[in-house]
């Protein structure tokens, strides 16, 4: 037992049983080694043995190895729930509807690169909008708004901001269904029209990559991936659906509550699981809305994307086909979504919560792209601004988990904390004395996101392999990164 | 924390990890609805005092439970933030409770972000985690409220 609470059942697994709590409908279980575990705050066994008490919940409710303490789920947790008698729980989602990653690779090595580099940060930061009140790239009119949460990336590229093939290499394409504006307030319309195409603040980044040698893992998927390890240039862009996805989980959170439980008779501990029935008025118009968040935040990696591109191209004074530039994927980690499982010998649609938590297919199965069929779905892991990031796939237990893993590093230390440890300025000198330029707004908001505050992401990436969750290709080290 | 003894806001630690979490005590409900609009003017900037009184706003929300309605008056700062670039806070509030329904109306005033400010972070949203706002003594009112960022 650890903590007096989860009792060890498997590699980097753990299991908090059925009987921990009253209305627990399964157990829950936590992916950790055991120094991950212990240094998971208690606040998240109490979290994710509440979220074991949502109806419809299937096997289990998981934590990841980032697993984080939250608000109503931890992050990092996963919630299986049948569609047919269970729910929809904005707080299983987060209010970052769709934050996501999406990485690309270029030809272009270390030595080509970091010359330019100084330009390049300049350039994106004057052109990438970021930072609290930051204005979007684009400035859409209701029906251009309209037009793109149904669309979601297929919006830029009918618009000039991207080409098809950027749409392949998106998770759902880059264009999830069942997207129904009508669902989405006017005060989410109005808070988010302004800002697509822009990073946010908080853990928000874009953040230039090298890519070693000595750190590639597998070897023959990179090479399918197109990794090379030459001290090769990617680039990472981590953000979400902005003030948009916010609103619709804040409007729709508080229609839960008041239907929760006088209408629906459901009854949890915690006001922020809120749900409703998947399939009732409330909870079909949150699905509607929450997808219509989903493609907005397609929408603004894309446009992110589509500039960096442009600069790149801009700086060398070459064509993204000169530059090796190859999108490798754009993936979610806060979203609910429609999958196919067997439980128990039956097929059962389940609305699969990710909050904090990555999909990862494996191979031959539907919805990754043709050219990944064979290897699997890529995993975008990013650490914090001073470690290394990574990419995997999906490995062979990872059907215990509802083809979920981990997103990131996971926080240790409080954004109080870290603000009274470092200093901002005082923590970009020093980054860039390890290799690392940084561009930010926030000098404050920085010294939050100091590398001290979270999770040692290899300890994280060992975990998920041993649990058989993951299995790491290529591990990347950070050269620049733009904080929101 | 505030500048009265009795009358303060705190960051409490160690409650949600990524996010942020406030603490008010205060002697009237008015205030505690004042103390977290403060607080949440710290998560923004980092010289909040430096604040300008530029531009005014009147804010009218109602709500029947008083928990939830001081967590629909801070989002809606979020929301004046983003929609109208402006960082408020309130100047004169007045709650009202009449046939199951808190009243709420305030002049806030406050400045553009792009008026020159040292940026903290961001907030997204009031989250309903572990959210009170009650009366817990004659003449003292306490809040808790949790802001996702």
């Amino acid at each position: 037992m650890v903590n007096g609470i989860a009792k060890k059942i498997g590699n980097c697994l753990y299991e908090i049983p059925r009987d921990y709590k009253k209305g627990m409908r399964v157990p829950a279980r936590i992916y950790a080694s055991e120094e991950l575990l212990g240094s998971m705050d208690n606040a998240v066994f109490e979290q994710l043995t509440n979220v074991a008490m949502l109806p419809g919940i299937q096997n289990y409710a998981l934590c990841m190895p980032d697993g984080h303490s939250g608000y109503g789920f931890p992050i990092g947790g996963v919630a299986a729930i049948d569609i047919e008698d269970g729910v929809i729980s904005p707080g299983g989602i987060g209010f970052d509807i769709n934050c996501g990653v999406r990485f690309f690779i270029t030809s272009l090595t270390f030595q080509e690169f970091s010359p330019k580099l100084n330009q390049i940060m300049d350039m994106l930061f004057s052109r990438i909008p970021s930072g609290v009140g930051g204005k979007g790239i684009v400035s859409l009119n209701d029906k251009q708004f309209d037009e793109a949460m149904v669309k979601g990336c297929q919006w830029a590229i009918e618009h000039g901001y991207g080409i098809n093939e950027d749409l392949t290499f998106c998770e759902e394409n880059g264009c999830i269904a069942n997207a129904k504006p009508e669902a989405v307030s006017g005060k989410a319309r109005e808070r988010g029209k302004e800002q697509i195409g822009s990073l946010g603040s908080g853990n928000h980044y874009l953040e230039f990559q090298i890519i070693r040698e000595n750190d590639i893992q597998s070897r023959d998927i990179a090479n399918r991936f197109g990794i090379t390890g030459n001290n090769q240039i990617a680039c990472m862009i981590h953000c979400g659906s902005r003030g948009f996805g916010h609103q619709i989980a804040t409007d729709y959170l508080e229609l839960f509550i008041s239907v929760m439980k006088q209408k629906y008779h459901i009854d949890i501990p915690d006001r922020e699981l809120a749900c409703a029935p998947f399939h009732s008025k409330e909870g079909q118009s949150y699905f509607h809305a929450m997808n219509c968040a989903i493609n907005i935040a397609f929408l603004n990696r894309q446009l992110i994307f589509h500039i960096v591109r442009d600069v790149l191209c801009q700086v060398f004074k070459k064509s993204p086909e000169e530059l090796g530039i190859k999108l490798i994927y754009d993936v979610c980690h806060n979203t609910a979504k429609i999958e196919q499982y067997d439980i128990n010998g039956k097929n059962k649609k389940l609305l699969v919560h990710r909050k904090g938590a990555t999909r990862a297919f494996t191979k031959d199965m539907k919805g990754i792209p043709e050219l990944y069929r064979e290897i699997g779905q890529p995993v975008l892991i990013g650490g914090s601004m001073q470690s290394a990031s990574y990419i995997l796939v999906g490995g062979p237990m990872a059907k215990e988990s509802f083809y979920s893993t981990v997103h990131g590093s996971g926080r240790v230390m409080s954004r109080q904390q870290a603000k009274k440890r470092f200093k901002g300025r005082d923590l970009a000198n020093q980054m860039e004395r390890e290799g690392i330029i940084v561009k930010t707004r926030s000098f404050s908001g920085l010294a939050e996101e100091a590398g001290a505050a979270y999770k040692d992401i290899d300890e994280v990436i060992d975990a998920i392999t041993r649990a058989g969750l993951s299995i790491p290709v290529a591990r990347m080290i950070p050269i620049g990164s733009i904080k929101g | 924390m505030s500048e009265d003894s009795n009358e303060y806001f705190e960051f409490v630690e160690d409650i949600t990890l990524a996010d942020i979490a406030i603490h008010c005590k205060a002697k009237t409900v008015e205030k505690i609805f004042k103390l977290n609009a403060e607080a949440l003017l710290h998560v923004c900037l980092e010289e909040p005092s430096k604040l300008k009184k530029v531009e005014k706003c009147h804010v009218f929300l109602q709500h029947n439970y008083l928990d939830l309605l001081l967590v629909k008056f801070l989002n809606e700062l979020i929301f004046i933030k983003d929609t109208r670039g402006l960082l408020v806070y309130p100047e004169a509030i007045q709650i009202i409770y009449s046939n199951d329904v808190f009243t709420f109306e305030a002049d806030c005033i406050g400045d553009y972000i792009t008026n020159g400010y040292d940026i903290n972070i961001d907030p997204k949203a009031v989250t309903m985690h572990k959210v009170k706002c009650e009366k817990i003594n004659d003449d003292e009112w306490e809040s808790f409220i949790v802001i996702d960022v």
